[in-house]
């Protein structure tokens, strides 16, 4: 997600510590997975959330001040429900809670490769009731974006990352030029298939000449034959924002992928980086409630969550783009070209497609891991 | 005579089931906390399609196994390299007064107090491209700079001793402060060689400490996460990046928990290992 990765990487931090002290027994994640197992025997301590809490996860670091002060500090102040924040939704911490009937959270924002990777499995999420939500809040959200239990939230994007002070002859501006190692010298970055990272096959589709529009379903060997052409100029496969961005700075890389929202954050604090938003990948945030959560509560925060004038303050200041078009249309002068949701931007970009990639995950990243690794 | 032996010893015997009884609280704690989830770990490993088939998976795929020699070389390499540093770092720090040793030690130990997460950064910023070191080489003029230092073995493995030092070094000076001085002298003045020295009377009396540090190291090392992942390239995948993969991103619990389960069994070998070890090697004279 767009610029939590400082909370991931503490959050990294946390279980890497915890399973130091285990003396390596366990290997990180696999604590995780203990933890998910433990749950069913506590079930005497279920936390349910007291009558008047409503528990909200989000990725902390800006995004989630931003909601603090903007949304949820005003609606327990309105309304006297308590709101108790968490960060980090990763799909595991889901599972585990909702298999285990022992919730942390009840609203939760993430993507829909997480709602579609789960429910493989199960059902995982409530339906969201569009009754209870305000009109006014809504009607900028288009339609395509209303799921029956999931509301678009906002739009991040990966996209065509450099240095702009490497190429004094003009950037890189498509696929075909980040794979043009003769034209645009310097190491390369792509996504790893770590740290919740997949594979650029489509990246890698458009530079091999596929159109944006002909993407899905991805033809998977026509993508690695594109990925071993860019292979020896790959220094590092990145897994987390805070990673790429110190990949460009540190001059380890001159051109590649990276978070839209990361690298303008760095280009706003004056470091040598710009993007590019030509054949970038637009993926989405919803809103979600998890199965079980306390609905009416939960409905009244999800429409908090949606309300025009508090969404104008965050959008103004977190790298991200409002999927509300009335958010958009509201932002302050000059803003909205900036983010990804921007109809001009978006248009250059193209959109997921998560069923494609909750479908195939699994092989694709075995396979990945096979290509990188033999 | 058993009756009176009984009733004697009814005194010493309540206090012994006291003593045992203040042993519960931890042996509780670690059931609960330790025992339990491990077992529960373990019964996900068997709760694939069939109860093998999570580790037919794991076993039967080309990366994974790949991923796993990785984890044992490097775990190997970095016990290796924190030994190579920990003898000559402890026989020094026994030559200082006393004052100074503290301080040097200190000195070791230290960083132990900073965040993993922050000097694994720490070293990004050292290794990189336009990092320190390489600012450094270009500025002597140094032909060929700048290097490409980071992700690959090196720099995993320099990341990766910073941290597990001290697990090496602790044991080993342990060790070393118990030499007694005059068995040196003794070899000296029969005849041996500095050399001669350290490889005939130092090593085989120092031997269990660095036995328990490398078993420290070693173990440790195994579970590695982030040091491999941020200081490492594509080749350096880790077993701990495997098993977050499987556990987060695709959400096959049972592979995670065959993986997980494999290396705990690991853990329990090098464990075995370092207890025969103690038993076997004679004690340091006294």
């Amino acid at each position: 997600m767009p610029n939590s990765d400082h909370d991931r990487l503490k959050f990294l931090d946390r279980i890497a510590f915890a399973h130091m002290t285990r003396r390596g027994l366990l290997g990180a994640a696999a604590t995780a997975a203990t933890v998910a197992a433990l749950a069913p025997g506590l079930r005497a301590t279920k936390a349910l959330a007291a009558d008047d809490t409503i528990r909200f996860c989000s990725w902390g670091g800006s995004i989630q001040e931003l909601q603090r002060k903007h949304v949820l500090e005003p609606f327990a102040a309105a309304t006297g429900i308590k709101v108790v924040e968490d960060s980090l939704p990763l799909p595991s911490r889901i599972k585990a809670m909702v298999d285990s009937g022992n919730l942390e959270f009840d609203v939760v924002q993430t993507d829909l490769l997480t709602i579609l990777a789960l429910e493989k499995s199960g059902q995982y999420f409530e339906k969201i009731d569009y009754s209870k939500l305000s009109p006014a809040a809504i009607k900028g959200i288009p339609e395509h974006l209303k799921l029956p239990n999931a509301i678009g939230y906002l739009y991040w994007s990966y996209n065509i990352g450099f240095r702009s002070d490497k190429f004094p002859g003009g950037a890189p501006q498509s696929w075909k030029d980040v794979w043009d190692t003769k034209a645009f010298p310097g190491k390369r970055t792509l996504a790893s298939a770590d740290g919740g990272q997949y594979p650029s096959l489509e990246f890698a589709l458009l530079a091999d000449g596929v159109a944006k529009d002909k993407l899905y379903p991805i033809d998977v060997d026509r993508a690695f034959a594109s990925l071993d052409r860019i292979k020896p100029d790959v220094a590092k496969w990145w897994t987390s924002g805070s990673e790429v961005i110190q990949l460009y700075t540190s001059g380890e890389v001159s051109t590649g992928s990276t978070y839209s929202g990361r690298i303008l954050t760095a280009k706003t604090e004056g470091a040598p980086v710009d993007l590019s938003w030509n054949e970038g990948q637009a993926s989405l945030d919803y809103l979600m409630i998890v199965k079980g959560a306390p609905l009416d509560r939960a409905m009244k925060l999800i429409d908090a969550l949606l309300q025009v004038e508090p969404s104008i303050a965050i959008f103004n200041e977190y790298n991200a783009g409002p999927a509300n078009a009335d958010v958009l249309a509201g932002l302050k002068e000059g803003r909205a070209k900036e983010l990804p949701s921007y109809p001009d931007n978006l248009a250059r970009m193209y959109v997921q497609d998560s069923q494609w990639w909750a479908d195939n995950l699994d092989a694709i990243i075995e396979r990945f891991n096979e290509w990188v690794l033999l | 005579m058993t009756d009176v032996r009984r009733r004697r010893g009814s005194l010493v015997d309540a206090l012994r089931s006291d003593e045992r009884l203040l042993v519960l609280p931890a042996a509780l704690t670690l059931l609960v906390f330790f025992v339990v989830p491990l077992a529960m770990l373990v019964g996900i490993s068997f709760s694939g399609d069939t109860p093998l088939a999570a580790y037919r998976k794991f076993f039967g795929s080309a990366a994974a196994m790949k991923i796993l020699a990785n984890t044992v070389t490097i775990a190997a390499v970095v016990t290796l390299v924190c030994a190579v540093v920990a003898v000559p770092f402890s026989l020094a720090l026994s030559r200082l007064p006393p004052a100074y040793a503290r301080l040097a030690l200190l000195g070791v130990t230290l960083p132990m107090w900073i965040s993993l997460l922050v000097r694994t950064y720490a070293w990004l910023y050292v290794l990189a491209q336009e990092g320190v070191t390489n600012a450094a080489l270009e500025a002597v003029g140094m032909p060929g700079a700048p290097f490409p230092l980071l992700f690959n073995w090196g720099s995993v493995t320099v990341g990766m001793v910073h941290i597990l030092l001290p697990y090496m070094l602790l044991p080993v000076h342990n060790a070393v402060t118990m030499l007694d001085p005059q068995l040196m002298r003794a070899a000296r003045s029969l005849g041996a060689g500095s050399l001669r020295i350290f490889a005939t009377v130092i090593l085989p009396l120092i031997a269990r400490g660095i036995a328990t540090g490398a078993i420290l190291v070693f173990i440790l090392s195994l579970g590695f996460f982030v040091t491999p992942q941020m200081l490492g390239g594509p080749r350096n995948t880790m077993i701990a990046t495997y098993i977050d993969v499987m556990t987060n991103t695709t959400l096959d619990w049972p592979r995670a928990a065959a993986a997980s389960t494999v290396l705990v069994l690991g853990v329990l070998v090098c464990f075995a290992i370092l207890s025969v070890l103690s038993r076997k090697q004679p004690q340091a004279a006294p």
